[in-house]
């Protein structure tokens, strides 16, 4: 869900609201996610190097 | 993390918002440090590297100049000097051979005073016979190519005369004939 959401921004980006308009959660909601995916993927990348 | 820097990335920032973020990364090198790495990784992720084409290197010339310059190289010159030579020793090879046969043009006319032979192999100009002396016979002899050729003795400047010796005739365009006469092995 993290992963998409940040898919989503990345591939349209659109604006925090709209992401929330489009998965159905809320704005702050999706601020999070969209941190989280990019520390995670952070740490993926950081492991694989 | 503070999810600031996910604001920051994706300029989803009020002013209140950004004041607290420089604050932050004031106070904490640390995280200045991740917001940096945190940037690349977006710049990779979203493929901005690829965005922007780099200028070739290569430096670009004309049509004229890659001709001239595949000309003045010494080994091409050599090379195309030589297939230049070897497709005339082969045009010279393969084109057909014109043998051409001395052929003795003899006429007894003491009656005259000028002689001249015309026809197919002169592109029907009239060239003088030599006299023989005074013996009466006028003559010339032609390097004629193998095959049938027409032709007729002009006398005195005027007067059309067959070959005598040569029974194979036709009429010519004005009333006259011209004697046929086959060179070679030409059937």
């Amino acid at each position: 869900m993290e992963q998409d959401i940040l898919n989503l921004k990345i591939s349209s980006n659109l604006t925090y609201r709209d992401i929330a308009g489009v998965v159905g959660t809320s704005e702050a909601n999706v601020k999070v996610k969209i941190h989280r995916a990019r520390i995670k993927l952070r740490s993926i990348l950081k492991n694989e190097v | 993390m503070d999810p600031l820097t996910s604001l920051f990335i994706d300029d989803e920032m009020n002013m209140d918002d950004k004041i607290s973020f420089v604050r932050h990364l004031k106070n904490d090198p640390a995280t200045a440090e991740e917001m940096l790495h945190l940037l690349e990784q977006e710049i990779l992720i979203r493929g901005e590297v690829v965005t922007h084409i780099p200028d070739s290197t290569v430096a670009t010339t004309t049509t004229w100049e890659k001709i001239w310059d595949f000309v003045v190289q010494p080994k091409r010159i050599i090379t195309a000097s030589l297939a230049a030579a070897a497709a005339v020793l082969i045009l010279v090879l393969w084109s057909p051979q014109i043998t051409l046969q001395p052929n003795r043009f003899v006429i007894y006319r003491p009656d005259v005073t000028r002689a001249e032979i015309t026809g197919s192999f002169t592109d029907w100009q009239r060239v003088p016979m030599k006299a023989v002396g005074n013996s009466g016979y006028w003559e010339i002899v032609l390097a004629l190519p193998e095959g049938e050729h027409r032709f007729s003795y002009i006398l005195n400047g005027q007067d059309s005369f067959t070959d005598p010796t040569i029974l194979t005739r036709e009429q010519d365009d004005f009333g006259g004939q011209n004697s046929v006469l086959l060179v070679g092995n030409t059937v």
